[in-house]
Formats: C-alpha cells, structure tokens, sequence
C-alpha cells in the first residue's frame, strides 16, 4: 500500500514540476533559456527509452535495467537501436534513465 | 564390449596359490583429455525479483529464427510464417510460438487456497494429463487455441513449435502439421585410437534404511578401483577414465520433511539424516577419487538449491575426499569434453517432469524428445523449478552432445540416434542405482553403451539375481 | 613367507570366527589384492584337503551376462554352492575368484559389506593402495594447494558466494541451501566432532581448560582463516605422521597408539620453551578452580552428550583436513598429558595474534530448570600475553568462561554466535537462546 501512495504523489509531483516550468518559460532570460533546452533535450530522452519500453520485439522490461533489455535485445540479434545504448551509457546513473516506464512498480 | 575386452586373455589364476615370485600387477589409470564446459550452468549473481516472462521471451527470441528455418525446409521456402496479431481468419499460415498446455489437473497453489474452505484437497497423482486439457499456442504478444493434427497429450507447456494451419472462424487454429527445432548441430567426434570408459551411475540413494544395496555399492567401487576380479578384469577397469555421478547420492528418506512440523525442542539433539549420509558419501568418494576422476553432480535429493540449474555440491561437506583433485563437483545439468566427445546430461528432474506431465512414459523417448525440440527442460519454469533467467535460457540445446545422458531413470535404456544433419547422438537412461545395482558404461571411441549389474545373495534367494529387482 | 599365512587365515577364520574376504586380508596382510585371492583358495584348498573343520567361501564371478535381451556386464557375490550355476549364465566368464572365507554359511551377504567397511574405515587414506589400478593424477593436495584450489575456486565464480546472502535477505526467495550455506553445513561436521573431542577430555574440571586443550588437536584443521599460520604447523607435524602413514598401518598394527601422543609430546617439547613455568601455573589454577566447578560438575554431566566409543577412529574433522591430521586423532592420547598441551598451545603462539576455532562449552539453565551444557565450537581472534594468561585464570572461576577466555578481541562472526555470547551475559536470555540453538 505505501509504495503505491508514494507512486501516486511521485506523478503527482512531476506534473506540477513541469507546469511550473512552463510558467517561468514566459519570461525569457538567457540562463533560463539553456535551462528550458537542457529540459527539452531530458524529455525528448525519455520519450526515446519510452518507445524503447514499449517496443514488444524486445520482450518484457519489468524486473531488468534497460541496459539489460537491450544487451538481451542485441544478443538475440533483434537490432536493437544503437542510439539507445549510447544514451543509457551517458546516463548511467540516473534511476530515470536507467530504469524502465514501470520499474518502480513493485512485483 | 567391456566383458569382450576385458575377457581377452582367458586365465584364471586366481584359483591357484599365490606365487611369490612374480610381480603383483598394477595398471595405469587411462587418462582422457578433460574440459568442463558447464559454464551456462553456473549462476553468477543471484536475484529472484525477475518474473518468468523473461525466460519465456528470451526462449522465444532465441528459437524464433531456429524454428523459421525448420518450417521453411519442411512446408518450403515460400511458405508465409505470420505473428498471430497478422493472422486472418481461413489464411493458411505457419506460426512459431510457445506451447501452453491448460491443465485442469495440474497441482496450482491458487486451487488450493481457494478451495481451502470446503472442497477436496487436489489428490497426488503419477500424471496431470486429462481429456479436458487444452493447448494453447502464444506468440509474442498473443495466444490462439490450437486444435487438429496434434499430439495434445505428448505436447508439453514451454516447447517452442511451428505449426502450420489456418485460424477458423471461431477463433480456433486447426493445426495441419507442425515441426520442432530437430537436433542441432554437432561438431564432429574425434576418432579415438582406443577404447576408454566412462561410467555413468546415479540415484546411490545413501541413507536410505535400506543398507542392504550397499554391498553392490561396494562392489561397483572395486570394480573401478582394480579391486576384484582377475587381472584382465582389473586391466578393463584401468581403462575407465573418468566416473560421473548423476545426482541423488542422497536418498530422499534424508530429506525429513516431518523434521520442519516437529517441535524445536523434541528435534534439538537430533542429528539430521543427511549428516551421517553425507559422511559415508565422502568415504566413498574417498575410495574412488584415489583412484579415477569423478564428477559429481547433484540431484533432487542432493543439499544444494533444489531449481534447476542445479549448482555443485560444497566441498566443504567432503573433507576427506575434496583433497584430492580428481574430485569435480559439478553442476546439475552438466556439460564436458572428455577426449573431445561431448558429454552432457541431467539428473533426470526435466524428463521426470515431462513423464509427469505428457503421456510419453519412457525415458529414453522423452530423452530424444527434449534433443528434437532442442531444448532440455521445456517445463521449466513452468512445472520444473528453475531460476529466472532473462538474458538467455541455458536450457537450450546449442550443440549436439555426443553423448546425452539424464540420470535416476527406473531401467537403463540406450540407443544411438542419427539426426537429419547427420548427428550422432548416444541416449542414455542411467538407471538409478540403489534400485537396480545397474552403472553403464559408455565407450567413448565406438559410443556403445552397456550396462554394469552387481549383485549379491541375500535370505530366501535361490536364484541369484540383482538386489531389489523387485523393487 | 611361505604358508604362515594359512596359518594366520586359520586363526582369524576359526578362532576370531571372522569372516575373512579378500580386500581385508589384503589390507591387513599388505599384500595385493590378487595376492590375497590367491592366499584364501591356497587356504580354502587346504582346508578342504584337511577335510577337518568346515569352512564355507563366497566367491566373485563377472562376466557377460543376458538379461531381458540385454547384454551387460555383470559382477556378483555367489555363495559357493550357486557358484556353478551363475558360471554357466555368463559367457564368458571374466573372473572367478574367493570373495571370503568364514566359518558359518551366509545366509545374507550383508555381513561382507560390514567387514570391508571397517576395514576400508581402517585405511580410508590408502585404501585402493594394495588394488591394480593406479591413477597418477589422483594425488592429494597439500594444504596449500588445496587453499589455492579453493581460493581458485572462490574467485572463478565470485558472485554466488558473496551476493548469496545479500540476494536472499533483499528478495525473501525460496534457494535455501545459500542462506548460509558454509556456516550451515561446517556446523553439521563441527557438531559431529564435537562429541569426539568431548570424549577424549572426559576428565577436565573446567570449561575453559577443556577448551583450551581440545584446541591444538582438535580444531587445527578448521582453522583455515590464517593459513600462513596453518600451513607451518602442518608442516612442524608432517614429518611423524607421514612415517606413520607409510609404515602401513594395517588393522592388527592399530591398536600401537601409545606411539601417538608421545611424538605430540615430543612436538610440544620442541614448540615450548616455557614449558615448566606454564605448568606449574595451570596446576596451580586447576586447584583453585576445582573445587567449584566440582559441585555443579555431576549435575551438568547429565546432559552431555557421550559419544559411542567406536566412532572415534572415524573422526570427521570439520573441514577437509590434511591427512596427517586425521591421523592424528587418535581416540584418548590427551588423558596423560593435559597441562602440558594446554600450555603449551598458549606459550607458541605467543605474541601472534590469531584465529582459532575452539570447544566451548556452556552451562546455563534453562526454563524447565534443567541444566544444560552446550558445547559448540567458536570461532575466536586472540592474542597470548600475560595478561590473558590472568584472564584465563579468573575464567576458570568464572561461571561465565566463554566471554574472557576469547581475550580482549572477541569478534563473533555469525549472528547466532553473538546471540549465545550475549546469552551467557543475562541468565534469562541465555535459556532461551541455548534452548533454540540447534545442536
């Protein structure tokens, strides 16, 4: 039960987060603007390894890294994108990277 | 034949006063060439918070294109291989996916818990199949009923197939025809310039209450260690290079499963069964790793994980023997070139499994089975415990094994099998021994295979005849 | 040489009423096995030609042999009147020779495993030593070899051993044998000597003595954590156990065991220097000590378990000793010579700091109001000065030994120790944990 509360408000969270976002996006400075890029850059990164998640040719993603899925994707020779592989190499250490679209999701 | 060979040189000195002049003999162990290749059995880092999905995808992902190829050099070349989500009704079509066998019979922990208020407990059976069961295709993202030319009984949960057939209007696929991996491929047996032997034993059953079988223990150990016979059966013996044990050295009767419902206090000075059964294990091993390599696998019954794969015993429970070098303990299922020829083989849990669950019954048939789908435990994890893998599943079978063996099988059986590609493939049942008093012995430059029988007398047997036959 | 034989196969025939089988003959005689096939047809001919007392043989026939339509290889134990009828099934015949000789006829031949059992028990380190089939890769490790095969061992497949635990506790997950796997099974031998080493210093007046002294015997082949340490001493006492091995030690010789304590004696002497002082004070501390445990000692002795006597030749050592060491254990030799291993094993390992495993027993009582002694083995860190010396002293009087005996570095490598250590602090605790703690 609690880690499903703490799911509920962990969304709820990141929503907030972006719409204050956007708010500031209305007054343009130039730190601000790098920011907004970098942002930008960050979720257009995550949509990638989204549809990366969501690709059924690779199989099933709960319980592994994403590093993994696609070492197992490579393995079985299935073409896995390269792109991928590179970002989650740079990206190592972040859990947001690193994990898949459930992998918060207890078993 | 190891009687013909070790029979050349008829003379029976041994029934004649002894002679002190002359020299005593002493053989030479043959040594064979030696090289374990059980790595993919090894589990490395261990963590059970993985679902079984991922070996099932990783079966799949891995056969996929085996298969592909099978079905095309059976229905042609052109003929369309389609994923189930393509699949239109009446289309004839072929489909690679995973068999599931629905099955009202088989033991389900949610059956028992639901049915804990006031329905029957589900009765122990010898086999789970029924006339209700229903099989199942699923690809990977869908699964279809499959009806028509196949074998729903012989058919097991896990094995991944083609069938070719088209999807009626009710939803049904009706199967024409289907197809399995077939053997893989082998890489060519070495000729040998000699006869060597390994002898394949398994299901020593120590521990047992039954002590009498161990005189013909006994004597298997002295066979192999030069022991008795005449000087030409001594000679046979030295040509045996290397012993493999394939599992249940322990007797279940060790495992005392009523211990865990005992109370503490009534079990506290109480040693557990297996202790003793493990020291007399190490004797044993002690007298036989003094005198030929041996390898020794685990099995059901054995102290180490009970899923499959099953990882080598402590050598921390064989303080005598573990000295010595010539002690392998070895994972269960098991993998080794000995003098090129490649030796692989369970402890028979995966063909017990299938026996269960299909109607096959014969071991030696479901040994081959298991080589046609390429694929060792298909129940597994499904029936068969085994640990989550999701990289890649070692139960398949990559390379042809020269020799296949699995072991705690009723009765020996063997035969030699010649594939499409021209492998060649020595099946073995090693029967298990405390019942039998049967080894095998398998010659590794013809790949002819026979039985060892020890036996002794006992209280109100005329005839001579194995211990426990009928056991 | 000639026939004395026969007449040694008489006696053990006829007067010892023995059954006399070729491979116990051969191991006590040590003679080849073929030799001592031979010897028992000579003896058996003989006997026959007398035509005096009765004897009744089993023989061993192999050959090949249908059954069911399959050809095998068979090798059976035949009394002599089936002999005939089990040569004319196999074809052709391999071997025929005496399996054993006795006086009764067997009904069963259980009683012929039971013989070669003990007889193999008797030379398990060189039983296939009289055989024909020699394997020259079937040498034993040394020690040090055989940590280097471990280590090798331990580090090919690094991940099991270490993350077992750590994947168990995070993941509640069935795989029972890695829970604890080494400590688990190590117990189980640990335990099974225990009883052994409880026999052989059935006379000790105080825990931590006893301790001390089953120590330098007993426990020096579990003691791998320090195996620079391990590695000398078996080499200081290689020597005399090896000329012990070699010089055949068939069963008749066996009972020779006064020869045993006395080179451990010797080695002490060599080892400890300061012998006479540490003696006198390990005397003088038995006396003080003596007459307090003396009270509660009747009482505790109910619950202590006494092992079989035959079982200890058959020792177990926990762990994968180095042969001589199990020669070495020879049943009582410690009676005679008490203080002197006791102090000896303080003074040689001196100032080193070590680890050793040690029989430590507990006394506590438990809640039905029952003493109860436990004795199980710990493992310890510790260094000998004077000052332990005085703590080992007051030990002896302290109802409580396991705790300063272990000197200022106690380190508890497993829970369930840590458990029984704090245990002995609060009666109460220590009942319930004691009573738990599976023996």
């Amino acid at each position: 039960m609690t880690t499903k509360h703490g799911l509920i408000t962990d969304s709820f969270k990141v929503v907030k987060k972006a719409r204050r976002e956007r708010k500031r996006e209305k007054r343009p400075s130039p730190p601000r603007q790098l920011k907004k890029e970098a942002e930008a850059v960050h979720e257009e990164e995550l949509q990638k390894l989204q549809q990366f998640d969501l690709d059924w040719r690779f199989g099933p993603c709960t319980g592994i890294s994403r590093l993994q899925r696609w070492e197992r994707a490579k393995l079985h020779n299935l073409n896995p994108p390269d792109e991928i592989k590179e970002l989650l190499l740079k990206t190592q250490s972040d859990p947001s990277y690193s994990h898949s679209l459930w992998g918060e999701y207890p078993l | 034949m190891f009687s013909d060979l070790s029979g050349q040189k008829q003379g029976q000195c041994l029934l004649s006063p002894p002679l002190f002049e002359d020299q005593a003999p002493v053989f030479e162990r043959t040594s064979s060439r030696y090289c374990p290749r059980s790595e993919r059995y090894t589990v490395g880092e261990r963590s059970f918070s993985r679902q079984y999905a991922h070996i099932y995808a990783a079966r799949l992902m891995q056969m996929k294109p085996l298969l592909s190829e099978a079905a095309q050099q059976k229905w042609g070349a052109e003929v369309p291989i389609k994923k189930l989500c393509d699949l239109q009704a009446g289309e004839q079509c072929c489909i690679v996916g995973t068999l599931f066998k629905g099955m009202e019979l088989q033991p389900s922990i949610l059956k028992e818990i639901s049915d804990e208020l006031n329905l029957l407990p589900q009765p122990a059976r010898v086999k789970y199949i029924s006339e209700t069961d229903k099989l199942i295709l699923e690809d990977e993202l869908q699964r279809i009923k499959l009806e028509g030319k196949i074998d729903r009984d012989k058919c097991v949960t896990g094995s991944v197939i083609a069938v070719y057939g088209a999807e009626k209007n009710d939803g049904i696929f009706t199967v024409e025809d289907f197809c399995a991996a077939d053997f893989p491929a082998q890489t060519p047996r070495p000729a040998l310039s000699c006869d060597t032997f390994v002898l394949l034993a398994s299901g020593l059953g120590l521990g047992s209450s039954r002590a009498d079988s161990m005189l013909g223990l006994q004597l298997l150990v002295d066979m192999v260690t030069g022991q008795l016979g005449e000087q030409q059966e001594q000679n046979g013996a030295a040509t045996i290079s290397r012993i493999i044990l394939a599992g249940n050295l322990l007797s279940q009767n060790t495992q005392e499963k009523d211990a865990a419902l005992k109370p503490k206090y009534l079990t506290k000075k109480t040693q557990a069964g297996s202790v003793e059964a493990v020291r007399l294990l190490d004797e044993l091993l002690l007298q036989l790793v003094a005198s030929v390599p041996v390898d020794v696998m685990p099995g059901q019954y054995d102290p180490t994980n009970y899923t499959l794969p099953q990882q080598p015993l402590h050598p921390c429970m064989f303080p005598l023997s573990s000295a010595y070098p010539t002690l392998h303990l070895v994972s269960n299922p098991y993998q080794a070139d000995i003098d090129g020829v490649r030796v692989l083989g369970t402890s028979g849990q995966n063909v017990r499994d299938i026996q269960r669950y299909s109607s096959m019954d014969n071991h030696l048939d479901i040994l081959e089975e298991t080589l046609q789908l390429q694929h060792m435990a298909p129940t597994a994890p499904d029936t068969l415990g085994c640990y989550p893998f999701y990289q890649k599943d070692p139960f398949i079978l990559e390379e042809c094994p020269h020799v296949y063996f699995s072991g705690n099988a009723p009765t020996f059986q063997s035969k030699i099998i010649t594939g499409a590609g021209g492998q060649e493939v020595l099946l073995v049942t090693v029967p298990e021994f405390s019942g039998t008093q049967t080894a095998c012995l398998v010659n590794l430059r013809t790949l002819s295979c026979e039985p060892v029988t020890f036996s002794a007398f006992c209280v109100g047997d005329d005839e001579e005849g194995p211990m426990n036959v009928s056991h | 040489m000639d026939d004395l034989y026969l007449d040694n196969i008489d006696e053990f025939v006829n007067d010892h009423n023995k059954i006399v089988t070729y491979k116990w003959l051969s191991l006590t005689l040590g003679v080849h096995v073929n030799t001592a096939k031979q010897m028992l047809y000579h003896y058996l001919d003989h006997k026959r030609k007398e035509s005096s007392a009765q004897v009744h043989a089993t023989y061993l026939v192999s050959g090949k042999f249908v059954d069911n339509g399959q050809t095998g290889h068979r090798v059976s134990v035949v009394r002599e009147d089936q002999l005939e009828d089990v040569k004319s099934r196999m074809s052709p015949i391999v071997s025929v020779h005496i399996y054993s000789v006795q006086k009764a006829l067997l009904k069963d031949s259980g009683p012929l495993y039971s013989v070669d059992y003990d007889a193999v028990k008797d030379n398990l380190q060189n039983c296939s030593r009289y055989g024909a089939v020699r394997c020259s890769s079937a040498v034993p490790m040394s020690s040090l070899e055989l940590q280097q095969a471990r280590g090798a061992r331990q580090a090919l497949p690094p991940e099991p051993e270490q993350k077992k635990s750590s994947a168990n506790t995070d993941t509640n997950v069935v795989s029972k044998p890695p829970s604890k796997p080494q400590k688990g099974i190590m117990g189980m031998f640990a335990s099974k000597a225990a009883p052994k080493a409880q026999e052989s210093s059935r006379d000790n007046k105080s825990e931590q003595e006893e301790a001390a002294r089953v120590d330098p015997v007993q426990s020096k082949p579990a003691r791998k954590p320090n195996p620079g340490a391990n590695f000398f001493r078996v080499q200081t006492s290689k020597k005399p156990a090896e000329e012990k091995t070699s010089s055949s030690p068939p069963p008749a010789e066996q009972n020779l065991l006064p020869s045993k304590p006395q080179t451990k004696q010797e080695a002490a002497a060599v080892e400890a220097p300061k012998d006479a002082k540490r003696e006198s004070r390990s005397k003088t501390k038995r006396v003080e000590s003596d007459s307090e445990e003396d009270k509660t000692e009747k009482k505790k002795r109910r619950r202590i378990k006494k092992p079989d006597p035959d079982s200890s030749d058959e020792d177990v050592i926990p762990d994968s000793p180095p042969r001589m060491e199990t020669r070495r254990l020879s049943p009582s030799p410690e009676k005679e010579i008490p203080p002197v291993t006791r102090s000896q094993c303080g003074n040689i390992e001196g100032k080193v700091r070590k680890r050793r495993r040690v029989l430590k027993s507990r006394a506590f009582i438990d809640d039905e109001g029952c003493i109860v002694t436990v004795k199980d083995y710990e493992s310890e860190s510790y260094s000998e000065t004077e000052d332990d010396v005085q703590a080992t002293r007051q030990a002896g009087k302290d109802p409580v030994p396991a705790k300063p005996a272990v000197s200022n570095k106690q380190e508890d490598k497993k829970g369930h120790k840590k458990s029984s250590a704090n245990a002995n602090k609060g009666a109460k605790q220590a009942s319930i944990m004691g009573f738990f703690h599976k023996k």
